[in-house]
Protein backbone atom coordinates (compact mmCIF):
# COMPACT_ATOMS: atom_id res chain seq x y z
CA UNK A 1 0.00 0.00 0.00
CA UNK A 2 1.13 3.35 -0.56
CA UNK A 3 0.07 7.11 1.75
CA UNK A 4 -2.74 7.37 -0.91
CA UNK A 5 -4.18 4.21 -0.56
CA UNK A 6 -4.21 4.92 3.42
CA UNK A 7 -6.16 8.47 3.29
CA UNK A 8 -8.95 6.83 0.49
CA UNK A 9 -9.55 4.32 2.84
CA UNK A 10 -10.97 7.36 5.29
CA UNK A 11 -14.80 6.72 5.53
CA UNK A 12 -14.98 10.69 6.90
CA UNK A 13 -14.18 12.17 3.75
CA UNK A 14 -14.93 15.72 4.87
CA UNK A 15 -13.31 16.02 8.46
CA UNK A 16 -9.32 17.69 8.31
CA UNK A 17 -7.04 14.44 9.11
CA UNK A 18 -4.34 17.21 9.39
CA UNK A 19 -4.45 20.21 10.89
CA UNK A 20 -2.09 23.25 12.07
CA UNK A 21 -2.46 27.13 12.98
CA UNK A 22 -2.99 27.90 9.45
CA UNK A 23 -3.97 25.43 7.24
CA UNK A 24 -6.12 22.17 7.42
CA UNK A 25 -6.68 19.26 4.86
CA UNK A 26 -9.33 16.26 4.44
CA UNK A 27 -9.42 13.51 2.10
CA UNK A 28 -11.58 15.74 0.01
CA UNK A 29 -9.13 18.37 -0.88
CA UNK A 30 -6.20 15.70 -1.51
CA UNK A 31 -8.36 13.74 -4.02
CA UNK A 32 -8.78 17.14 -5.39
CA UNK A 33 -5.38 18.28 -5.53
CA UNK A 34 -3.98 14.59 -6.81
CA UNK A 35 -7.07 15.26 -9.96
CA UNK A 36 -5.34 18.73 -10.56
CA UNK A 37 -2.65 17.59 -10.94
CA UNK A 38 -2.44 14.43 -12.52
CA UNK A 39 -0.60 15.52 -15.29
CA UNK A 40 2.39 17.10 -13.70
CA UNK A 41 2.39 13.86 -11.05
CA UNK A 42 2.62 12.03 -14.42
CA UNK A 43 5.75 13.81 -15.16
CA UNK A 44 7.35 13.33 -11.89
CA UNK A 45 6.19 9.42 -12.06
CA UNK A 46 9.93 7.55 -11.49
CA UNK A 47 11.47 10.87 -10.58
CA UNK A 48 13.94 11.74 -7.91
CA UNK A 49 12.30 14.71 -5.98
CA UNK A 50 13.25 16.50 -2.94
CA UNK A 51 10.61 18.51 -1.01
CA UNK A 52 12.10 21.43 1.13
CA UNK A 53 8.54 23.22 2.65
CA UNK A 54 8.48 25.55 5.70
CA UNK A 55 4.90 24.83 6.03
CA UNK A 56 4.03 21.12 7.61
CA UNK A 57 0.73 20.74 6.27
CA UNK A 58 2.36 21.90 3.11
CA UNK A 59 4.96 19.15 3.18
CA UNK A 60 2.41 16.36 4.36
CA UNK A 61 0.37 16.85 1.37
CA UNK A 62 2.90 16.49 -0.99
CA UNK A 63 4.65 13.26 0.87
CA UNK A 64 1.02 12.01 0.05
CA UNK A 65 0.80 13.19 -3.26
CA UNK A 66 4.38 11.35 -4.57
CA UNK A 67 4.45 8.39 -1.82
CA UNK A 68 4.02 5.99 -4.67
CA UNK A 69 4.57 7.83 -8.24
CA UNK A 70 8.26 9.16 -7.70
CA UNK A 71 11.45 6.95 -7.53
CA UNK A 72 13.00 8.78 -4.27
CA UNK A 73 11.40 11.40 -2.04
CA UNK A 74 14.07 13.59 -0.52
CA UNK A 75 12.54 15.53 2.94
CA UNK A 76 15.03 18.58 3.38
CA UNK A 77 15.15 20.73 6.49
CA UNK A 78 13.45 24.34 5.39
CA UNK A 79 16.43 25.63 7.40
CA UNK A 80 19.47 23.85 6.08
CA UNK A 81 22.11 26.52 4.21
CA UNK A 82 22.12 26.72 0.03
CA UNK A 83 25.41 24.81 0.03
CA UNK A 84 24.39 21.93 2.17
CA UNK A 85 21.43 21.44 0.41
CA UNK A 86 23.29 21.44 -2.63
CA UNK A 87 25.27 18.36 -1.30
CA UNK A 88 22.10 16.40 -0.26
CA UNK A 89 20.57 17.07 -3.94
CA UNK A 90 23.84 15.87 -6.04
CA UNK A 91 24.51 13.02 -3.10
CA UNK A 92 20.80 11.77 -4.33
CA UNK A 93 20.48 12.86 -8.06
CA UNK A 94 17.54 15.06 -7.46
CA UNK A 95 15.74 15.96 -10.75
CA UNK A 96 13.25 18.38 -9.31
CA UNK A 97 12.83 19.88 -6.17
CA UNK A 98 9.59 20.97 -4.65
CA UNK A 99 8.84 24.15 -2.15
CA UNK A 100 6.75 26.35 -0.74
CA UNK A 101 9.44 29.36 -0.43
CA UNK A 102 12.03 28.44 -2.98
CA UNK A 103 11.70 30.20 -6.45
CA UNK A 104 10.05 28.27 -9.53
CA UNK A 105 9.30 25.03 -7.43
CA UNK A 106 5.72 24.55 -7.03
CA UNK A 107 3.52 22.19 -8.22
CA UNK A 108 1.95 24.56 -10.81
CA UNK A 109 5.34 25.72 -11.97
CA UNK A 110 6.02 22.54 -13.78
CA UNK A 111 5.19 23.02 -17.10
CA UNK A 112 4.07 19.52 -18.87
CA UNK A 113 2.70 21.02 -22.05
CA UNK A 114 5.59 20.28 -24.15
CA UNK A 115 5.75 16.82 -23.02
CA UNK A 116 3.95 14.50 -26.35
CA UNK A 117 2.19 11.71 -24.38
CA UNK A 118 2.40 10.71 -20.81
CA UNK A 119 2.16 7.00 -20.44
CA UNK A 120 -1.13 6.21 -18.45
CA UNK A 121 0.45 3.68 -15.63
CA UNK A 122 -0.69 3.51 -12.81
CA UNK A 123 1.67 0.48 -10.77
CA UNK A 124 2.93 1.88 -7.74
CA UNK A 125 6.62 2.40 -7.42
CA UNK A 126 8.11 1.28 -4.06
CA UNK A 127 9.36 4.95 -3.26
CA UNK A 128 12.05 5.37 -1.33
CA UNK A 129 12.14 7.94 1.07
CA UNK A 130 15.62 9.38 2.04
CA UNK A 131 15.66 11.90 5.61
CA UNK A 132 18.20 14.20 7.05
CA UNK A 133 20.08 12.87 10.22
CA UNK A 134 22.49 14.58 12.31
CA UNK A 135 24.12 11.16 13.16
CA UNK A 136 26.54 10.21 15.83
CA UNK A 137 28.88 12.88 15.23
CA UNK A 138 26.37 16.20 14.83
CA UNK A 139 27.33 16.03 11.15
CA UNK A 140 24.23 15.71 8.87
CA UNK A 141 24.29 12.22 7.03
CA UNK A 142 21.16 11.06 4.70
CA UNK A 143 18.89 8.13 5.75
CA UNK A 144 17.01 5.85 3.19
CA UNK A 145 14.38 4.44 4.29
CA UNK A 146 11.03 2.57 2.48
CA UNK A 147 7.52 3.12 3.77
CA UNK A 148 7.79 -0.06 5.15
CA UNK A 149 11.03 0.44 7.36
CA UNK A 150 9.09 3.73 8.50
CA UNK A 151 5.87 1.92 9.44
CA UNK A 152 7.17 -0.80 11.00
CA UNK A 153 6.13 0.31 14.56
CA UNK A 154 3.16 1.50 13.87
CA UNK A 155 0.56 0.45 15.93
CA UNK A 156 -2.81 -0.41 13.80
CA UNK A 157 -5.98 1.22 13.70
CA UNK A 158 -7.66 1.23 16.95
CA UNK A 159 -11.66 1.22 16.39
CA UNK A 160 -12.62 1.54 19.95
CA UNK A 161 -10.56 5.15 20.63
CA UNK A 162 -10.06 7.67 18.14
CA UNK A 163 -6.40 9.18 18.76
CA UNK A 164 -6.10 12.66 17.90
CA UNK A 165 -1.80 13.05 17.75
CA UNK A 166 -0.13 16.48 18.25
CA UNK A 167 3.13 17.05 17.18
CA UNK A 168 5.60 19.50 18.02
CA UNK A 169 8.48 18.38 16.01
CA UNK A 170 8.40 19.57 11.95
CA UNK A 171 8.29 17.12 9.75
CA UNK A 172 11.64 16.59 8.26
CA UNK A 173 12.81 15.19 11.05
CA UNK A 174 12.61 11.40 11.68
CA UNK A 175 10.36 11.83 14.99
CA UNK A 176 7.85 14.25 12.79
CA UNK A 177 7.25 11.54 10.10
CA UNK A 178 6.82 8.55 13.00
CA UNK A 179 3.82 10.59 14.28
CA UNK A 180 2.46 11.39 10.75
CA UNK A 181 2.92 8.18 9.12
CA UNK A 182 1.30 6.89 12.78
CA UNK A 183 -1.84 9.10 12.30
CA UNK A 184 -2.11 8.26 8.29
CA UNK A 185 -1.83 4.61 8.51
CA UNK A 186 -3.99 4.34 11.66
CA UNK A 187 -6.81 6.48 10.56
CA UNK A 188 -6.38 9.20 13.17
CA UNK A 189 -5.95 12.29 13.20
CA UNK A 190 -2.95 14.80 13.51
CA UNK A 191 -2.35 18.21 14.82
CA UNK A 192 0.76 19.86 13.98
CA UNK A 193 2.84 23.32 14.39
CA UNK A 194 4.04 25.62 12.19
CA UNK A 195 7.62 26.85 12.72
CA UNK A 196 6.72 29.98 13.97
CA UNK A 197 4.36 28.62 16.59
CA UNK A 198 4.99 29.66 19.82
CA UNK A 199 4.24 26.68 22.44
CA UNK A 200 1.44 28.46 23.79
CA UNK A 201 -0.18 28.92 21.00
CA UNK A 202 0.59 25.31 20.18
CA UNK A 203 -1.36 24.40 23.97
CA UNK A 204 -4.57 26.43 22.55
CA UNK A 205 -4.78 24.62 19.12
CA UNK A 206 -3.94 21.21 20.79
CA UNK A 207 -6.61 21.54 23.95
CA UNK A 208 -9.40 22.79 21.44
CA UNK A 209 -8.73 19.79 18.94
CA UNK A 210 -8.63 17.18 21.69
CA UNK A 211 -5.60 16.15 21.39
CA UNK A 212 -4.86 13.24 23.59
CA UNK A 213 -1.47 11.74 22.17
CA UNK A 214 1.80 13.77 22.58
CA UNK A 215 5.39 12.98 22.28
CA UNK A 216 7.75 15.43 22.86
CA UNK A 217 11.47 16.56 23.79
CA UNK A 218 12.13 16.18 27.94
CA UNK A 219 12.70 19.79 27.62
CA UNK A 220 9.49 20.51 25.51
CA UNK A 221 7.96 18.47 28.06
CA UNK A 222 9.37 20.87 31.30
CA UNK A 223 8.03 23.67 29.19
CA UNK A 224 4.78 22.43 29.16
CA UNK A 225 4.23 21.75 32.62
CA UNK A 226 5.71 25.64 32.62
CA UNK A 227 1.88 26.65 31.59
CA UNK A 228 -0.57 26.77 33.63
CA UNK A 229 -3.01 25.63 30.52
CA UNK A 230 -1.19 22.06 29.95
CA UNK A 231 -3.11 20.76 32.68
CA UNK A 232 -6.41 21.10 30.12
CA UNK A 233 -4.84 18.36 27.89
CA UNK A 234 -7.00 15.59 27.43
CA UNK A 235 -3.83 13.12 26.95
CA UNK A 236 -4.28 9.21 27.24
CA UNK A 237 -0.61 8.86 26.17
CA UNK A 238 2.48 10.69 26.06
CA UNK A 239 5.70 9.97 24.75
CA UNK A 240 9.09 11.58 25.25
CA UNK A 241 12.03 10.95 23.35
CA UNK A 242 15.11 12.74 21.83
CA UNK A 243 17.06 13.32 24.87
CA UNK A 244 17.63 11.72 28.25
CA UNK A 245 14.59 11.35 30.14
CA UNK A 246 15.69 11.68 33.79
CA UNK A 247 13.71 10.59 36.97
CA UNK A 248 12.59 14.73 37.46
CA UNK A 249 10.73 14.93 34.31
CA UNK A 250 9.18 11.51 34.29
CA UNK A 251 7.74 11.53 37.83
CA UNK A 252 6.38 15.17 37.40
CA UNK A 253 4.58 14.12 34.25
CA UNK A 254 3.52 11.24 35.97
CA UNK A 255 1.83 13.95 38.83
CA UNK A 256 0.41 16.09 36.53
CA UNK A 257 -1.02 13.64 33.61
CA UNK A 258 -2.77 10.40 36.63
CA UNK A 259 -4.87 8.83 33.77
CA UNK A 260 -2.06 8.69 31.02
CA UNK A 261 -0.32 5.98 29.82
CA UNK A 262 3.47 7.73 29.83
CA UNK A 263 6.49 5.73 27.65
CA UNK A 264 9.47 7.34 27.23
CA UNK A 265 11.31 6.00 23.89
CA UNK A 266 15.33 5.34 22.87
CA UNK A 267 15.94 5.43 19.20
CA UNK A 268 18.73 5.10 17.41
CA UNK A 269 18.53 6.63 13.84
CA UNK A 270 21.34 5.30 12.54
CA UNK A 271 20.42 1.86 14.00
CA UNK A 272 16.78 2.26 12.89
CA UNK A 273 15.59 0.78 15.44
CA UNK A 274 14.83 1.60 18.97
CA UNK A 275 12.85 0.67 22.50
CA UNK A 276 10.11 1.96 25.05
CA UNK A 277 10.31 2.11 28.49
CA UNK A 278 6.93 2.18 29.99
CA UNK A 279 7.58 2.04 33.57
CA UNK A 280 7.95 5.73 34.45
CA UNK A 281 11.33 5.39 35.60
CA UNK A 282 14.49 6.58 33.93
CA UNK A 283 16.96 4.46 31.51
CA UNK A 284 15.96 0.62 30.82
CA UNK A 285 15.31 -2.43 33.18
CA UNK A 286 19.03 -4.99 33.13
CA UNK A 287 16.23 -7.23 31.48
CA UNK A 288 16.30 -5.53 28.28
CA UNK A 289 20.10 -6.17 28.23
CA UNK A 290 19.72 -10.21 29.46
CA UNK A 291 16.85 -11.37 27.48
CA UNK A 292 16.50 -8.70 24.45
CA UNK A 293 13.11 -6.93 23.82
CA UNK A 294 10.86 -8.27 20.47
CA UNK A 295 13.01 -7.44 17.66
CA UNK A 296 15.72 -5.73 19.14
CA UNK A 297 19.05 -6.89 20.57
CA UNK A 298 20.86 -5.09 22.87
CA UNK A 299 24.80 -5.40 24.04
CA UNK A 300 27.41 -3.00 26.18
CA UNK A 301 30.57 -2.47 24.37
CA UNK A 302 34.05 -2.22 25.71
CA UNK A 303 33.86 0.92 26.45
CA UNK A 304 30.41 0.85 27.85
CA UNK A 305 27.93 2.36 24.69
CA UNK A 306 24.80 0.63 23.76
CA UNK A 307 25.16 -1.84 20.88
CA UNK A 308 22.03 -3.11 19.08
CA UNK A 309 20.84 -4.83 16.49
CA UNK A 310 17.30 -5.39 15.24
CA UNK A 311 15.31 -6.81 11.71
CA UNK A 312 13.82 -3.42 11.70
CA UNK A 313 16.31 -1.45 10.25
CA UNK A 314 16.98 1.40 7.75
CA UNK A 315 18.05 0.13 4.42
CA UNK A 316 21.10 2.28 4.64
CA UNK A 317 23.07 5.55 4.57
CA UNK A 318 23.48 7.47 1.23
CA UNK A 319 27.34 6.98 0.67
CA UNK A 320 27.31 3.19 1.61
CA UNK A 321 28.28 3.88 4.98
CA UNK A 322 27.61 0.06 7.12
CA UNK A 323 24.23 0.52 8.89
CA UNK A 324 22.90 -2.16 11.29
CA UNK A 325 21.59 -5.30 9.86
CA UNK A 326 19.85 -8.29 11.48
CA UNK A 327 23.41 -9.70 11.61
CA UNK A 328 25.42 -7.18 12.84
CA UNK A 329 25.13 -5.17 16.01
CA UNK A 330 25.79 -1.17 15.40
CA UNK A 331 27.28 0.90 18.18
CA UNK A 332 24.71 3.43 19.49
CA UNK A 333 28.24 5.66 20.63
CA UNK A 334 25.33 5.98 23.72
CA UNK A 335 27.39 5.61 27.00
CA UNK A 336 25.51 3.28 29.58
CA UNK A 337 25.60 3.27 33.38
CA UNK A 338 24.66 -0.05 34.90
CA UNK A 339 23.86 0.48 38.87
CA UNK A 340 21.83 -2.88 40.08
CA UNK A 341 18.77 -3.99 38.23
CA UNK A 342 18.98 -0.33 36.22
CA UNK A 343 20.88 1.17 33.26
CA UNK A 344 20.93 4.46 32.42
CA UNK A 345 22.12 6.59 29.70
CA UNK A 346 25.27 8.62 30.44
CA UNK A 347 25.34 11.03 27.15
CA UNK A 348 27.44 10.70 23.85
CA UNK A 349 30.49 8.97 23.98
CA UNK A 350 32.25 11.26 21.19
CA UNK A 351 31.13 14.40 23.20
CA UNK A 352 28.44 15.64 21.19
CA UNK A 353 26.21 17.73 23.01
CA UNK A 354 22.56 17.20 23.23
CA UNK A 355 20.38 20.49 23.19
CA UNK A 356 16.97 19.73 24.03
CA UNK A 357 17.08 17.46 21.09
CA UNK A 358 19.56 18.74 18.97
CA UNK A 359 22.88 17.27 18.27
CA UNK A 360 25.81 19.85 18.21
CA UNK A 361 29.37 18.52 17.30
CA UNK A 362 31.54 20.98 20.15
CA UNK A 363 34.26 20.36 17.41
CA UNK A 364 32.49 21.79 14.58
CA UNK A 365 31.35 24.89 16.38
CA UNK A 366 35.20 25.43 17.76
CA UNK A 367 35.91 25.48 13.99
CA UNK A 368 33.42 27.91 13.17
CA UNK A 369 34.61 30.43 15.89
CA UNK A 370 38.15 29.48 14.97
CA UNK A 371 37.19 31.44 11.50
CA UNK A 372 36.59 34.79 13.44
CA UNK A 373 39.80 37.32 13.40
CA UNK A 374 40.85 37.21 16.78
CA UNK A 375 40.33 34.20 17.50
CA UNK A 376 43.40 31.94 18.64
CA UNK A 377 42.02 28.35 20.28
CA UNK A 378 38.56 27.90 21.25
CA UNK A 379 37.54 24.66 23.44
CA UNK A 380 33.47 23.89 23.21
CA UNK A 381 31.85 22.13 25.93
CA UNK A 382 28.54 21.36 27.65
CA UNK A 383 27.33 23.48 30.46
CA UNK A 384 24.96 20.98 32.23
CA UNK A 385 21.56 22.01 32.78
CA UNK A 386 18.73 21.50 34.93
CA UNK A 387 16.36 22.31 32.69
CA UNK A 388 17.53 21.73 29.07
CA UNK A 389 20.32 18.71 29.15
CA UNK A 390 22.85 21.02 28.25
CA UNK A 391 23.73 24.35 27.31
CA UNK A 392 26.78 25.12 24.96
CA UNK A 393 29.69 26.87 26.50
CA UNK A 394 32.82 27.72 24.96
CA UNK A 395 36.53 29.20 25.99
CA UNK A 396 38.14 31.36 23.96
CA UNK A 397 41.92 32.32 23.16
CA UNK A 398 41.84 35.79 21.79
CA UNK A 399 44.90 37.28 20.42
CA UNK A 400 46.07 40.60 22.50
CA UNK A 401 45.37 43.21 19.91
CA UNK A 402 41.82 41.58 19.32
CA UNK A 403 41.15 41.87 23.33
CA UNK A 404 40.60 45.30 24.16
CA UNK A 405 37.85 45.59 21.19
CA UNK A 406 35.12 46.48 22.89
CA UNK A 407 32.25 44.19 21.18
CA UNK A 408 34.08 41.77 20.34
CA UNK A 409 32.55 39.08 22.03
CA UNK A 410 28.79 40.49 20.45
CA UNK A 411 30.33 40.70 17.19
CA UNK A 412 31.85 36.74 17.25
CA UNK A 413 28.33 36.22 18.09
CA UNK A 414 26.52 37.68 15.72
CA UNK A 415 28.44 35.64 13.15
CA UNK A 416 27.94 32.60 14.86
CA UNK A 417 24.55 33.10 14.32
CA UNK A 418 25.28 33.57 10.63
CA UNK A 419 27.21 30.10 10.36
CA UNK A 420 25.11 27.80 12.69
CA UNK A 421 22.23 26.78 13.38
CA UNK A 422 20.82 28.77 16.35
CA UNK A 423 21.32 26.11 18.79
CA UNK A 424 24.37 25.62 18.05
CA UNK A 425 25.55 29.35 19.21
CA UNK A 426 27.47 28.63 22.41
CA UNK A 427 25.45 30.47 25.12
CA UNK A 428 27.91 31.93 27.13
CA UNK A 429 32.08 33.10 26.21
CA UNK A 430 35.08 33.13 28.01
CA UNK A 431 37.76 34.48 27.73
CA UNK A 432 40.94 33.04 28.85
CA UNK A 433 44.86 32.55 28.89
CA UNK A 434 45.47 29.02 27.41
CA UNK A 435 43.38 25.84 26.56
CA UNK A 436 44.40 22.84 28.31
CA UNK A 437 46.16 20.51 25.10
CA UNK A 438 46.91 16.79 25.88
CA UNK A 439 49.85 15.13 24.89
CA UNK A 440 48.72 15.24 20.92
CA UNK A 441 48.33 18.45 20.91
CA UNK A 442 44.37 17.83 20.56
CA UNK A 443 42.37 20.10 23.31
CA UNK A 444 41.77 17.82 26.32
CA UNK A 445 38.41 17.28 26.63
CA UNK A 446 37.60 15.84 30.29
CA UNK A 447 34.47 13.53 31.18
CA UNK B 1 13.79 39.29 49.54
CA UNK B 2 13.89 42.23 47.56
CA UNK B 3 17.47 41.69 46.69
CA UNK B 4 16.37 37.96 45.42
CA UNK B 5 13.74 39.57 42.94
CA UNK B 6 16.20 42.70 42.06
CA UNK B 7 18.95 39.94 40.65
CA UNK B 8 16.58 38.04 39.39
CA UNK B 9 15.17 40.52 37.18
CA UNK B 10 18.42 41.97 36.04
CA UNK B 11 19.50 38.30 34.85
CA UNK B 12 15.94 37.82 33.38
CA UNK B 13 17.13 41.03 30.96
CA UNK B 14 20.13 39.55 30.30
CA UNK B 15 18.35 36.64 29.24
CA UNK B 16 15.99 38.15 26.92
CA UNK B 17 18.91 39.56 25.18
CA UNK B 18 20.69 36.71 24.88
CA UNK B 19 17.80 34.91 23.27
CA UNK B 20 17.40 38.50 21.26
CA UNK B 21 13.75 38.13 22.72
CA UNK B 22 11.89 41.41 24.08
CA UNK B 23 9.61 41.21 27.28
CA UNK B 24 6.05 41.19 25.85
CA UNK B 25 4.66 43.56 29.13
CA UNK B 26 5.71 44.22 32.32
CA UNK B 27 7.48 41.44 34.17
CA UNK B 28 5.00 41.17 37.31
CA UNK B 29 4.05 38.43 39.99
CA UNK B 30 1.25 36.94 38.08
CA UNK B 31 3.16 36.75 34.65
CA UNK B 32 3.47 33.19 33.32
CA UNK B 33 7.32 33.00 32.37
CA UNK B 34 6.87 31.10 29.14
CA UNK B 35 4.61 33.63 28.05
CA UNK B 36 6.55 36.35 28.86
CA UNK B 37 8.76 37.16 25.43
CA UNK B 38 11.33 34.55 27.19
CA UNK B 39 11.75 31.24 25.45
CA UNK B 40 12.97 28.22 26.24
CA UNK B 41 16.61 28.40 25.82
CA UNK B 42 15.89 31.58 27.58
CA UNK B 43 14.68 30.28 30.61
CA UNK B 44 18.09 28.00 30.87
CA UNK B 45 20.33 30.25 30.30
CA UNK B 46 18.37 32.43 33.27
CA UNK B 47 18.65 29.32 35.52
CA UNK B 48 22.29 28.55 34.61
CA UNK B 49 23.19 32.35 35.20
CA UNK B 50 21.32 32.98 38.20
CA UNK B 51 23.43 29.36 39.24
CA UNK B 52 26.35 31.69 39.03
CA UNK B 53 25.50 34.50 40.85
CA UNK B 54 23.88 32.68 44.00
CA UNK B 55 25.87 29.35 43.83
CA UNK B 56 22.82 27.05 43.75
CA UNK B 57 20.46 25.32 41.07
CA UNK B 58 16.77 24.53 42.78
CA UNK B 59 15.83 22.72 40.19
CA UNK B 60 18.62 20.31 40.85
CA UNK B 61 18.40 20.46 44.34
CA UNK B 62 14.60 19.78 44.53
CA UNK B 63 13.28 16.12 45.41
CA UNK B 64 9.98 16.91 44.57
CA UNK B 65 10.05 18.20 41.21
CA UNK B 66 8.24 21.57 40.75
CA UNK B 67 8.03 23.57 37.86
CA UNK B 68 7.53 27.23 38.32
CA UNK B 69 4.37 28.51 36.13
CA UNK B 70 4.30 32.05 37.29
CA UNK B 71 7.40 35.02 37.99
CA UNK B 72 6.33 34.67 41.74
CA UNK B 73 6.09 31.17 41.54
CA UNK B 74 9.67 31.19 40.12
CA UNK B 75 11.07 33.70 43.20
CA UNK B 76 9.64 31.10 45.80
CA UNK B 77 11.35 27.97 44.29
CA UNK B 78 14.30 30.41 44.73
CA UNK B 79 13.77 31.63 47.88
CA UNK B 80 12.98 28.33 49.09
CA UNK B 81 16.09 26.56 48.65
CA UNK B 82 18.14 29.69 49.44
CA UNK B 83 20.08 27.90 52.41
CA UNK B 84 21.70 25.61 49.95
CA UNK B 85 23.83 28.65 48.81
Amino acid sequence: MILMDFILSRSETSLPFLLSTKKSVNVDEIKQKRFDYQQTLAFLRGKNVALCFQSNVELAIHIILLDGIVNRLLILPPDSLPEQRKDYLSSTDTEKVLSDFLEASSLADINTQSLVSLKNETNKIPTQWVLTTSGTTGVPKLVKHTLKSLTRTVKASNKEHHFVWGCLYHLHRFAGIQVLLQSLVANNQMVIIESADHLSSMLNLFIRHHVNCLSATPTLWRNILMLPKSKYLPLSQLTLGGEIADDNILSALTVAYPNTKIRHIYASTEAGVGFSVVDGLAGFPITYLNDGLDKVKLKVSDKNTLLIKSTANASGYIGGEKIANQFDYIDTGDVLNIEGERCYFMGRENGTINIGGNKVNPEYVEQVLMTFPGVSLAYVSAKKSSVMGSLVQCQLVVAASFQKQPDFIKQLKTYCKTQLKSYMVPVFFQVVDHIKLNNTGKISRNE
Amino acid sequence: MNNLRELVVTVFNEALELTDSELINVLEDDTVLLESGLDSLGFAILVARLEEELNYDPFSIMEEPVYPTTFKAFLDVYAQYADHA
